[in-house]
């Protein structure tokens, strides 16, 4: 029997502790399991042969808990091998990695003593020594929201009987414990924030509590029994304030729930191949190679590629898009999609960290998380704010004091104390962050990936978008239509010339003349090909049968000195929006190819929508001028750049930037990757599962243009919130300084106003959740 | 490939946490397209495929998880009325 004492986190309650201690009983082995929320931990006894604390630990990550894993850095001098086996062995070691001369050993929270693991190190004959201990932090925020809570009700418990009348030296003892107890919390804090060189809003707020007790308890102590005490003042600034601070927290939970909802969607069990059979494994235990079996209406427990059977997949955590996706035997499948209906068995090829899901969730966290350039400039405001205020209240105080009422420090006090009281720098530090957070969570949840806040306000800054034609703007999926033959050249002749050399070729223009040539003459006779050389933009060229071949384009041929003028006399593909191959054997020409890639079917509306916001479209293609003019027409797009080779991309995207323009690249995120990086805003369409694209900051994998203008309503309703808060951050706190200066507000009333500012500026924040309405009406251009 | 929707109170919840366990269950249960908890209100709303996954199942799964389901409103539903009457939020 084995004791332990495992460090558990995300207990919030009673509800959660009995929910652990059950499922820790049901585990086979466990003898006795006491969940302690007090402590963070879960005090078990079981019965070691029978159960791992691996065995444990999954319960526990069932139940819905976190069990944190601590990490200890050993230096080492000497040869690891033994040692790295003795440490695995160690009871409550998880695993061990070595990399150059430090030794990481990986541990359950089961209390470990760290010198045990140096002393395992010297008996195997090496010198150890630990540089770095990690995994004791993650807590602390969680017992921060409980303590808040509890410091709230204290205080409130103490003002209520305060605003009763009771004896001054009442009054004083229960003041006292108000300041002592929960006023504590400000106190240390503005002392932290003072230590950091931070001027913070508890600095304000412990100044201006502390201002109130001092007086009034001068007051009670001292003063004959007509002198009003403003104990109640002080309680109630000390509640209303925290009180705002615990909105705060629960508007970050709100904010943060889009991440929470990824993480549920984590799959904990699957059933896996073992032999023949299937059996439920937690996911946990599953290697890739795996077999998992996929049943109608459960997730996708990993990454992987459909190896058999059929399933239709809802895909909506990736695109947003619940419609689902029909898959097949070669099918890619993202782990925590919904099956919604087939079965079948797929062979995992990514786990943990590697899966589609998790470099969402990794996405998703770090635009939440990273500063965006209207955040710098709400931190640089709030940096001179608060000692702005000091000297205001105290500018306040001497002008009372000296000036107006000689002698009347009681309206002085309060009067410095109402400045001090009212001022609300918390929107600088508070709306912006919230606001971003939600935008970029309610994005994620449509299946649009910002990868940063910085994008989130590049994209609204942005006056100029370039769509890349192929993928983007079509479907990316081009076929081929037209054959035209000059007199004496059979079709089939033309098209299995071109394929020969076209099967060589990756272009999306050579697959559809394969594809045509597979589908039209099966039977066709293999043909020779050597010498076969591409060059981008140029075309293919090679000796098909003794001949030489070359398939490009019109202008290609040209610039390599061929007449095409005797295609004059054949239809013009290119009239009709579509790509043309000019077929040239032994240095004539010999017929077209016309190759059309459609229009996505939203596209029109897409762009007519970007325009009638007061954006300037653009189209980049490599087709010739007239195809790309007729493809330009069908979408509605006025400025097009034609003929451009890719190498050429970024150079014209550098173009338009110096004519001014702030320029959003809308790309594959493959094909266009230098452009991307040159534009002042990039996004990425349609690469599905591929997001681990690093070249743009914002991510479509569903590929549907309505997204693009959805991310463009999404980021401006971003930031004209924030906006909109730090104007009125600005305006409320211009008015009411001066307004509490001149004594016409009770200290309870500014603390209430502060409060409800400052709440007021949260709940717009939070109401980006449901852009709804407020999107398709007023994101035109500032 | 049906869709229905499930409205139902449950009992139990505290905390903030309370509703991440509940979707968690919820979610990860066979059948279950997509959930939703109303804190403040005790409620949960679930989409389900009536093919695959049954009402009563889903309720048992709530059952299980410490959170049994009960009519909208019911006593017990609301967490903050929960959290004032259990000891647990007012001592450390």
């Amino acid at each position: 029997m084995k004791d332990i004492t495992l460090r558990i986190l995300d207990m919030e309650c009673a509800a959660c502790v009995s929910r652990l201690d059950r499922a820790l009983l049901r585990l086979p082995g466990v003898s006795k399991a006491a969940a302690s929320y007090a402590s963070s931990s879960a005090f078990i006894s079981f019965n070691e042969n029978e159960l791992s604390l691996g065995d444990i630990a999954a319960s526990v990550k069932k139940a819905g808990f976190r069990v944190p894993v601590e990490e200890a850095d050993i230096r080492f001098e000497g040869e690891p091998e033994s040692a790295v086996k003795a440490l695995t062995n160690i009871f409550g070691v998880k695993a061990v990695s070595v990399h150059k001369d430090i030794i990481t050993v990986f541990m359950w929270p089961v209390c470990l003593d760290t010198r045990k693991l140096t002393e395992v190190c010297t008996d195997c004959g090496i010198s150890a020594e630990i540089v770095e201990i990690r995994g004791g932090d993650e807590d602390q925020e969680l017992e921060k929201r409980m303590v808040l809570l509890k410091t709230l009700v204290t205080s409130a418990a103490c003002t209520a009987p305060l605003m009763l009348e009771l004896h001054p030296k009442l009054q004083f003892l229960i003041a006292s414990a108000l300041q002592f107890i929960p006023g504590r919390h400000f106190c240390r804090s503005a002392v932290r924030e003072l230590r950091s060189g931070f001027f913070g809003m508890d600095l304000l707020v412990s100044l201006s509590s502390t201002l109130i007790y001092a007086y009034s308890s001068y007051v009670a102590l001292t003063r004959k029994s007509n002198f009003k005490l403003y104990f109640t003042s002080d309680g109630v600034l000390l509640s209303l304030i925290l009180f705002g601070k615990y909105m705060e927290q629960v508007a970050a939970g709100e904010a943060s729930s889009a991440i929470r909802k990824l993480m549920h969607l984590q799959p904990r069990i699957a059933m896996v191949k073992h032999g023949n059979k299937f059996e439920e494994t937690s996911v946990d235990k599953i290697r890739l190679g795996d077999i998992v079996l996929i049943r109608p209406g459960e997730r996708i427990p990993a990454d992987g590629i459909i190896v058999g059977g059929k399933c239709a997949v809802d895909e909506s955590m990736l695109t947003g898009e619940s419609l689902p996706v029909d898959k097949t035997v070669g099918d890619k499948l993202i782990g925590g999609s919904l099956n919604r209906a087939g079965s079948a068995e797929a062979r995992v090829t990514a786990l943990g960290k590697a899966t589609v899901l998790e470099q969402i969730i990794d996405i998703v966290r770090h635009a939440q998380s990273e500063k965006a350039p209207v955040q710098r400039f709400a931190d640089s405001v709030a940096h001179w704010f608060v000692p702005a205020v000091i000297g205001a209240a105290a500018a306040t105080f001497t002008v009372w004091y000296r000036l107006i009422a000689p002698k009347d420090i009681e309206r002085a006090i309060l009067n410095c104390c109402d400045v001090l009281a009212v001022a609300c720098p918390c929107a600088l530090g508070l709306a912006t962050p919230t606001g971003l957070m939600v935008g970029s969570g309610a994005a994620a949840e449509r299946g649009i990936l910002f990868r940063s806040g910085t994008e989130l306000e590049n994209v609204y800054k942005a006056d100029c978008i370039v769509l890349d034609k192929t993928g983007t703007l079509t479907t990316g999926q081009p076929e081929l239509t037209d054959v035209y033959p000059l007199s004496g050249v059979t079709e089939r002749e033309l098209v299995l010339l071109c394929a020969a050399l076209e099967e060589r070729s990756e272009h999306p223009l050579s697959r559809a003349v394969v594809k045509y040539a597979s589908e039209h003459y099966p039977d066709r006779e293999k043909l020779e090909v050597s010498d076969f050389a591409y060059d981008i933009g140029s075309g293919v060229s090679g000796t098909v049968g003794g001949s030489s071949i070359v398939c490009a384009s019109r202008a290609a041929l040209e610039r390599g000195g061929i007449d095409t003028h005797t295609l004059d006399a054949l239809p013009d593909v290119r009239l009709d929006a579509k790509a043309e191959i000019c077929v040239c054997r032994d240095g004539s020409v010999i017929g077209v190819l016309g190759i059309a890639d459609t229009l996505k079917p939203e596209a029109a509306e897409a762009v007519r929508q970007l325009k009638a916001a007061g954006k300037e479209v653009w189209m980049l293609t490599g087709d010739n001028e007239r195809t790309a003019r007729a493809i330009a027409a069908g979408a509605g797009i006025d400025n097009v750049l034609f003929e451009v080779r890719p190498d050429e991309k970024a150079a014209q995207i550098e173009r338009l930037k110096a004519m001014g323009k702030t320029v959003c690249m809308v790309g594959d995120g493959i094909n266009d990757t230098p452009a991307l990086i040159c534009a002042d805003c990039a996004v990425a369409m349609g690469s599905g599962s591929d997001i681990a694209i690093d070249a743009a900051g914002v991510l479509l994998p569903s590929g549907d243009l309505k997204k693009l203008v959805e991310a463009f309503s999404i980021s401006a309703a971003t930031i004209k919130t924030i906006r909109q808060n730090l104007r009125w951050a600005l305006f409320y706190n211009i008015i009411s300084i001066p307004v509490a200066a001149m004594g016409i507000l009770h200290p309870s009333i500014c603390a209430a106003a502060m409060s409800a500012s400052s709440i007021g500026v949260l709940m717009h924040s939070l109401s980006l959740k449901d852009p709804g309405k407020k999107r398709t009406l007023r994101w035109k251009k500032k | 490939m049906e869709e229905k929707i499930m409205v139902t109170g449950v009992k139990g919840m505290y905390c903030r946490q309370c509703p991440e366990l509940i979707l968690g269950d919820v979610l990860q249960t066979r059948g279950v397209l997509d959930a939703s908890v109303a804190y403040l209100k005790g409620v949960l709303t679930v989409k389900f495929d009536p093919g695959i996954v049954s009402e009563d199942e889903i309720r048992r799964v709530l059952e299980n998880g410490g959170y049994p389901a009960c009519p909208i409103g019911a006593p017990g539903t609301n967490p903050l009325l929960n959290a004032l009457k259990s000891p647990f939020t007012r001592k450390k």
